[in-house]
């Protein structure tokens, strides 16, 4: 399905002017782009920026491209975090280095009972790496771990691992609350 | 057990403009009156096609359709509620305007889409949302006496109304323009999105065989023969039923009578439907006789029965009746006492989807009818009648095949599936068949067989479409909640008997079963909400040990994530490449 639509004829159409071929591309891709900005920390204001400018220097430089076209997804990934980076390292001139944004309840959770509060606070107390890798690699449709490595500069080989430590470090959490039994209490 | 669900539903939302003028013109006692009978009449009409008074606003009235029960139809009985609403506000002021000298000028928002509905035994129907928002929204846009109607309804009723858009506009504290259409129109008896019954029959030779040889029976009777044409939603009865008028009529008087979706009485108007084709078709018969009563059943039965008696002396008569699983008892009634006293030559067909036999039990199991159970089309069926409706040239050359993937069989899948892709703005290339939204019309089908399940029937199939499309009993058990894990099998049964699921494939090893559609899976599963979704993913992981750990643990996290905001969709780029090499982007 997605996967068998082959990205470089996207990359050769869209480079030919055809908006399908750059729509294409936006449905493939958009989803890593905009989980790689965020996974740095950018916020939807400053993420957006950064994801536009991604896709900005695509637009320009797709023709020159073409020998990375079959590795688009690596190319984007990579842009999308040197651009985050940039714009990070702007913020933080303009403002002593805030702390990356913590992901807030919905509104209308606050005054929820305890147990909601408990799985807010699983997603919150995670490790920042493993939200940050979760992220990524739980887009849609899913990147391949050189999309990964290159979106948040780890080594190819380690990505799996790191998957299934962060995903067991989630399950423990998830137990500890006494998610077991939640859904025959209810 | 928790039974919140997430389902689509129309929202009405109508409020009386310059209330506050009025209430100066008026005395207290006066106004309230006024409004008390405003009330009245929209609860009554709101009632009347099916939909449910949530809450008066002050002097906003907000209702929905789609709670308790989803209804196929559920956006065009709103927008017809809202325009039947409109005039009868019109009667009301002319009674107001005698009276008191005043008008009541209301307008009215409708909206379709997604809302968190509870359990309505424990008094929390349903929870407001964007939804509710944004009809609103529409009610405050739309001028006196008009009616607007949201873009999500439109596409759902575009074929029964006559609309013209207006200008988009971002109403206060919302980021997205609200695209809106002003209601003019609203044709009666007609669906919301027409079937395509005019293309050419594929496949179904079988079937239609098969009713050439009961209708031989019925001809060299006198007898009258009845047959059941039993199919899921979208299947092809209607196209099957309209195929064999168009052979029956070289030999017989065929007469078609159509099941409205709602009303009050069902049977008088098929029996209407019928005489007035009998009246037409100058076989020597008249009007029913007019000592017939329509209101005493027996008076009716033995009138039906002596008209297509005596148009059966001239030539075989063969009655249709489609849509039948809408029709009240007294209907079937008469099908059955037709078919045991009628003699005559005489063929009854009745199409209806498969929940007929569940709230009419014994109907397929009557040793004297005929049952006839219509499948699905092959893939390859599917495909041509893709490649029929695209037409030549319109769609890359595997795009049929695709589509009848996609659909698995359901013409009617098929033909909304198309026309939602050509609703895109350029066909010309029509995506990953991965990422094809589910069209709406085809969703509401969906959520239809899902809503009509007991909430036992309802949990196991949510608990099932977690573990995936293809599940074994035991993974739903060790899913479910204490008191119900024996009772798994027995409602998967259940289950297979409504054809919601099936036996799978023996390759998937013992006691396994799968979703009929997988449409009807993704539905279920996303009725769930997120964060039962995200705790049942994490039970899964956790009970049963097999390969797909990593995906149910992923699958929790992405909706806990969701939920606590961290997940926002990404935005659309503002750029593209321009042809020849860009020097400029568009902004």
């Amino acid at each position: 399905m997605g996967a068998s639509i082959d990205v470089r004829d996207l990359a050769r159409a869209a480079a030919a002017g055809d908006q399908h071929g750059w729509d294409g591309l936006v449905e493939r891709f958009g989803g890593l782009v905009w989980s790689t900005v965020r996974a740095h920390g950018l916020g939807p204001g400053d993420g957006a920026d950064a994801a536009q400018t991604t896709w900005l220097l695509l637009a320009e430089q797709l023709e020159r491209l073409e020998d990375q076209h079959e590795r688009l997804g690596v190319w984007l990934a990579a842009t999308a975090r040197r651009e985050s980076l940039r714009l990070l390292g702007a913020a933080r001139v303009a403002a002593a280095a805030a702390p990356p944004p913590s992901p807030e309840p919905p509104a209308g959770a606050a005054g929820a009972p305890g147990r909601e509060a408990l799985l807010w606070r699983v997603i919150r107390e995670l490790p920042e790496h493993c939200r940050r890798l979760l992220r990524v690699l739980l887009t849609a449709p899913p990147p391949s771990h050189e999309e990964v490595s290159a979106a948040l500069d780890l080594p190819v080989t380690g990505i799996a691992a790191a998957r299934d430590a962060c995903l067991q470090d989630f399950r423990h959490r998830m137990v500890n609350i006494g998610i077991r039994t939640e859904l025959e209490d209810s | 057990m928790q039974r919140e669900v997430r389902k689509t539903v129309s929202v009405v939302f109508s409020d009386v403009a310059g209330s506050t003028a009025l209430a100066e013109q008026l005395d207290p006692e006066s106004l309230r009156r006024a409004m008390t009978r405003y009330f009245e009449v929209a609860r009554r009409v709101h009632q009347r096609h099916g939909g449910v008074v949530e809450k008066f606003i002050g002097d906003a009235v907000m209702a929905v359709f789609g709670i308790p029960h989803v209804h196929e139809d559920d956006a065009l009985r709103a927008v017809r509620a809202a325009h039947e609403l409109r005039e009868e506000v019109a009667a009301l002021n002319r009674e107001l305007e005698r009276e008191l000298g005043v008008a009541l000028h209301v307008r009215t928002g409708v909206n379709t889409g997604l809302v968190l509905a509870g359990d309505e035994q424990e008094g929390q129907a349903f929870v407001g949302g964007d939804t509710v928002n944004v009809a609103a929204r529409l009610e405050r846009a739309a001028g006196p006496g008009e009616v607007l109607v949201g873009e999500a309804t439109q596409r759902l009723v575009a074929d029964a109304v006559r609309v013209e858009p207006v200008a988009p506009f971002v109403p206060r504290g919302k980021t997205a323009p609200v695209t809106a259409f002003r209601l003019l129109e609203v044709a009666w008896g007609t669906a919301g999105l027409a079937r395509r019954l005019d293309t050419p029959l594929v496949g179904r030779t079988g079937e239609l065989d098969a009713l050439d040889r009961l209708l031989d029976r019925a001809a060299g009777g006198p007898a009258c023969e009845l047959v059941t044409v039993l199919g899921d939603a979208g299947v092809g009865k209607s196209r099957l039923l309209r195929a064999f008028a168009e052979r029956a009529r070289e030999r017989a008087l065929v007469l078609t009578g159509h099941c409205p979706p709602y009303g009050e009485s069902v049977a008088a108007e098929v029996v209407g439907q019928l005489v007035a084709q009998a009246c037409r078709s100058g076989g020597g018969a008249g009007p029913l006789d007019p000592a017939v009563d329509v209101t005493d059943p027996r008076s009716m039965f033995r009138g039906v029965r002596m008209l297509l008696e005596t148009l059966a002396r001239t030539r075989p008569v063969v009655v249709l009746l489609d849509d039948v699983h809408r029709a009240e008892q007294l209907l079937l009634d008469l099908v059955e006492y037709l078919h045991a006293f009628a003699g005559a030559r005489l063929l009854l067909v009745v199409a209806a989807r498969r929940e007929l036999p569940a709230g009419w039990p014994g109907w397929n199991g009557r040793p004297a009818g005929t049952l006839l159970d219509l499948k699905p089309l092959t893939e390859a069926e599917a495909a041509e009648l893709a490649a029929g409706l695209l037409g030549p040239d319109r769609l890359p050359a595997g795009t049929p095949r695709q589509v009848a993937a996609w659909a698995e069989g359901n013409p009617l899948f098929v033909e909304q599936l198309l026309r939602r892709l050509a609703d895109r703005q350029d066909p010309g290339v029509p995506g990953p068949a991965g990422s094809w939204p589910v069209p709406p019309a085809v969703e509401a089908l969906v959520a239809v067989e899902l809503d009509r399940l007991t909430a036992e029937e309802r949990t196991v199939l949510e608990l099932a479409s977690v573990v995936g499309r293809v599940f074994h009993w035991k993974s739903v058990a060790a899913l479910a909640p204490a008191p119900l894990g024996p009772r798994v099998g027995g409602v998967l049964l259940a289950l297979a008997r409504r054809n919601l699921v099936k036996v799978a494939d023996r390759k998937h090893g013992d006691d396994a079963f799968s979703f009929r559609h997988r449409l009807l899976r993704d539905a279920a599963y996303q009725a769930i909400p997120k964060r039962e979704r995200a705790i049942l993913h994490v039970r899964a992981a956790d009970q049963l040990q097999d390969e797909a750990v990593d995906h149910h643990l992923g699958q929790a996290y992405r909706y806990l994530a969701q939920l606590a905001g961290d997940e926002s969709p990404p935005p659309a780029p503002v750029v593209r490449p321009l042809r020849p090499a860009p020097a400029e982007v568009t902004a």
